[in-house]
């Protein structure tokens, strides 16, 4: 019998990735970055566009404004990024952001202490964020529609709590929060939010729990037959994003320096929308904070840029609308499985 | 067919822009071989006239992905009536042939006839419309209609009012599928029955369109024996119906029951095309890996030692009842059992993914309390699943990331990741189990399956496992791979591990097993020796004729 050997040893399918990455020059280093971080360039462009039709958009003050602006959204976006990593959502972030305001308020009013009313703000959030992890866990529900179940309820309990009405913090100090400036430029809320996006990227990349998070978002199954403790870390990061929606809207409350039932409305969407420009999948296991904080920045530097320009509110929500839509669909074409 | 005068056998049955190819391969052309050993030369050429023209041809098909070429000049022509094997590694090229064929993929280059017909097959529906039909497990089947209307679907007869026959359809789809050897009522959901029955109900859909080539793609891979054999018969009949069928199958035996010739492939080139009586076994994975594979089932001798599994009395109410075996370090343990017997759930039960209702399990003497796989892990257990990509594999993360996931207390300290350690440690194992990947940092998917089932494996080493049960080790791996994955497990073994191997692969059980466990019906039947057990002891047990 005659055995015929290939004359050329034809290249298996193993190496096809490293193929189109022969050239590892630091020029196609970079362009492959960027390839992947298609979001960067967005913001370079918008920035781009805003510097050249209005003198005001670079400057120092517009600048600093809009991260100011930004800072609420920057913070709940935080935690719907670690949920999104691991195949998940949260819908009730919007009236968690009204429910730790009111907390607080509340219990400022009843003489509560700066530290206490804050740390019960955030219990609050917590408390929700636990809730909604014990339903998902035990019953395996969609996420999606468990959160705005739970986000009714806590809409309920805020109009309860408010009786519907405007709420004045009592304590002063509590508006450093909000509206304090580290050496008088850049406010506490900022550096709140993008230290809890590189501290947070740090945590997906170089711990284990953030190797848990990519691992279940990825394939849960076969990250719970290795070993992952699937269920406690889903429970935790319900947990985590409860409480940063808690202290987006203590951020919030200090800002005004009050509150009202429906605080935090649209910030569910919109936190959804700020994580998916940044490159966070829907579809789960892929995604880092740093690039949530560029997905929050195009959507501030947006509005800004809107506003700056004097385009009718109307017609901004379209903007924003048709933007999330594109990048929805985007992320579904890259994202594929 | 002037033509076929000059050609010498079946397979150069080709076009003149073919007659090329044949001198490439050497031996097969009259034209050329004036040297007259080769076997076909002997057919004389009045002989070759009345041989059927071959129904499909497919010519010096090239297919080019990015980066790699699929296939490269490969012919092949079948006649009517005829069942091909199509048999090679994985990522010879089989599925790619049969993709171009289906219209799934378009070929860079090449021709394909049909009936001596040219055919630009474009779209999948340009193969259906040609009666080309794929029939494999993913069939796409609509699991809420019923039998009748997944095979009359788009097509259902009608009353004169316009409504559609259902009687008519229901009759017309029994006939068709008594015709196959089933008797079911077509009115029952597809979701309903077994997927050996959604596998003939695809198939008596191609028949009642008229399917002139049907392709096979592994279909015995869920199957029970008497579930295969009834497959056998459905294919017997589409040969009487002059239907060309394609057959794809890792399972080598399978072939000499139900094929007529076969074709090897290798790296995207055909290496051969054989009458099924002209080869055996050996000759086959030979002709696949292009080397000798005398050795496969090596099974090396290990001192066997204590007890590190103990498993008494477990019980999962409707699935196990009252199990009790061990497995000893350096032993191999088979488990034996019909698909659906238990021995899947079993090994699940052990690993703590399923619950037990009763009973009790022991490693290295000490119970196992608490019951989930973080448990079992850090007890010692290791496990490699059946569904290497589904269960075992996180396809999209890098083979490092895959490797490190069950031993992060290896390469961390306060739960942060020690980079260096986690390289260290992936090339470390890359390198040990001979994984063949440009780079710990490339993702799984992309790797082979062999080198996938040794990605897994290599995780569980990092735990040093004391037991490791392993689920269809080698399941749609190919025979080269297959040895490799042998000689593994049977190094783990002399290193002191207890292996509890459950599989479908007979001649496997038998010839890697220290002991064998036989399960029907979800209670351990029989523990055999190696010496005593037999194919024919073993799955008397396993079907129940020996009680």
């Amino acid at each position: 019998m005659e055995v015929l050997t290939p004359k050329s040893t034809i290249k298996t399918t193993n190496n096809i990735p490293e193929i189109e990455f022969e050239r590892q020059g630091n020029v196609a280093k970079v362009i492959r970055f960027l390839k992947g971080n298609p979001a960067l360039f967005i913001l370079a462009f918008m920035i781009f566009v805003g510097a050249t039709l209005s003198p005001v958009f670079l400057t120092v003050n517009n600048i600093l404004n809009v991260l100011w602006i930004v800072s609420v959204l920057g913070i709940v976006a935080m935690g719907q990024t670690i949920l999104l990593i691991t195949g998940n959502f949260d819908m009730s972030v919007s009236y968690i952001v009204g429910l730790a305001g009111i907390t607080t308020v509340l219990t400022q009013l009843q003489g509560a202490g700066l530290f206490v009313s804050i740390a019960l703000g955030l219990a609050a959030g917590a408390t929700v964020g636990l809730l909604n992890g014990i339903l998902i866990v035990l019953t395996k529900a969609n996420a999606f529609l468990i959160t705005l179940g739970t986000s009714i309820l806590v809409y309920s309990l805020n109009l309860i709590l408010t009786q519907s009405k405007t709420w004045y913090s009592t304590i002063d100090s509590f508006l450093i929060l909000g509206r304090g400036k580290l050496f008088g430029l850049l406010h506490y809320s900022v550096l709140i939010f993008l230290t809890l996006g590189i501290l947070l990227q740090f945590i997906l990349k170089k711990t284990i729990v953030g190797r848990h998070l990519f691992a279940i978002g990825s394939n849960p199954r076969a990250a719970y037959l290795s070993g992952a403790p699937s269920n406690k870390i889903k429970l935790l990061t319900y947990v985590f994003c409860g409480v940063t929606a808690a202290l987006a809207g203590l951020v919030m409350t200090s800002r005004t320096g009050s509150t009202v039932a429906n605080a935090g409305e649209g910030i569910d969407f919109e936190s959804l929308i700020a994580c998916v420009i940044g490159g966070t999948s829907l579809f789960g296991g892929k995604g880092g904070t740093v690039r949530t904080i560029v997905g929050v920045l195009i959507l501030g530097v947006l509005s800004n840029l809107l506003v700056l320009l004097n385009v009718p509110y109307e017609a901004q929500q379209i903007a924003k609308g048709s933007i999330f839509i594109a990048v929805v669909l985007i992320d579904g074409q890259i994202h594929k499985r | 067919m002037l033509f076929l005068s000059r050609t010498c056998c079946t397979t150069c049955l080709l076009e003149r822009g073919l007659l090329r190819k044949c001198k490439v391969e050497g031996s097969h052309c009259a034209m050329k071989s004036s040297d007259n050993n080769h076997k076909h030369n002997e057919i004389s050429t009045d002989n070759i006239k009345t041989i059927d023209s071959p129904f499909l041809k497919m010519v010096d098909i090239n297919k080019v992905f990015p980066g790699v070429q699929a296939l490269k000049d490969f012919s092949i022509s079948i006649k009517s009536g005829e069942v091909r094997a199509l048999v090679g590694e994985n990522g010879a090229g089989k599925s790619t042939l049969i993709k171009i064929l289906a219209g799934v993929y378009q070929m860079s280059s090449g021709e394909i006839y049909l009936d001596g017909v040219k055919q630009n097959i474009l779209t999948p529906s340009d193969g259906l419309n040609l009666g080309i039909v794929s029939v494999h497990q993913e069939t796409n089947l609509q699991p809420y209609l019923s039998i009748a209307e997944n095979i009359y679907i788009g097509r259902q007869p009608l009353t004169k009012w316009g409504y559609v026959d259902y009687r008519k359809m229901n009759d017309d789809a029994a006939k068709w599928l008594k015709e196959l050897g089933m008797n079911i009522d077509p009115s029952i959901p597809l979701g309903a029955i077994s997927i050996a029955d959604k596998q003939m109900v695809a198939i008596a859909r191609a028949v009642s369109i008229d399917a002139r080539i049907m392709i096979f793609d592994e279909p015995t891979s869920s199957l029970t024996t008497a579930e295969t054999s009834r497959l056998y018969e459905a294919i017997k009949i589409l040969k009487q119906k002059n239907i060309v069928v394609i057959y794809i199958s890792h399972r080598l035996e399978e072939i000499f029951q139900i094929c007529d010739s076969l074709t090897v492939m290798r790296d995207g080139l055909h290496v051969a095309t054989k009458d099924i009586s002209e080869v055996n076994t050996e000759d086959i994975i030979q002709m696949m890996i292009g080397r000798n594979l005398s050795d496969m089932y090596k099974k090396t001798d290990t001192t066997i030692g204590e007890p590190v599994l103990e498993v008494q009395d477990l019980s999962v109410k409707g699935i196990l009842k009252d199990i009790s075996f061990n497995v000893r370090s350096g032993e191999i343990v088979g488990v034996s059992g019909l698909v659906g017997a238990g021995r899947t759930e079993m090994g699940r039960v052990i690993f703590g993914d399923l619950p037990m209702d009763s009973g009790k399990i022991f490693v290295n003497k000490k119970p196992l309390v608490s019951r989930s796989p973080l448990d079992s892990i850090s007890a010692g257990i290791g496990f490699v699943p059946e569904d290497r990509k589904e269960e075992g594999l996180i396809l999209t993360l890098q083979v490092m990331h895959n490797i490190s996931m069950t031993l992060f207390s290896k390469i961390s300290k306060l739960g942060i990741i020690n980079s260096k350690k986690e390289k260290a440690n992936a090339e470390y194992y890359v390198k040990k189990l001979s994984i063949k990947t440009p780079s710990i940092k490339q993702q799984v998917q992309f790797l082979s399956g062999g080198n996938q089932q040794r990605v897994v494996i290599a995780k569980w080493l990092g735990i040093n496992p004391k037991v490791l049960i392993v689920d269809e080790p080698t399941r749609g791996i190919d025979v080269g791979a297959k040895a490799e994955i042998y000689s593994l497990l049977n190094e783990l073994a002399k290193q002191g591990v207890g292996i509890l191997m459950i599989s479908s692969d007979l001649p496997e059980i038998l010839a890697m097993s220290d002991r064998i466990l036989v399960i029907h019906q979800g209670q351990l039947k029989a523990e055999l020796s190696k010496e005593e057990a037999t194919e024919k002891k073993v799955m008397g047990y396993a079907t129940g004729q020996i009680a």
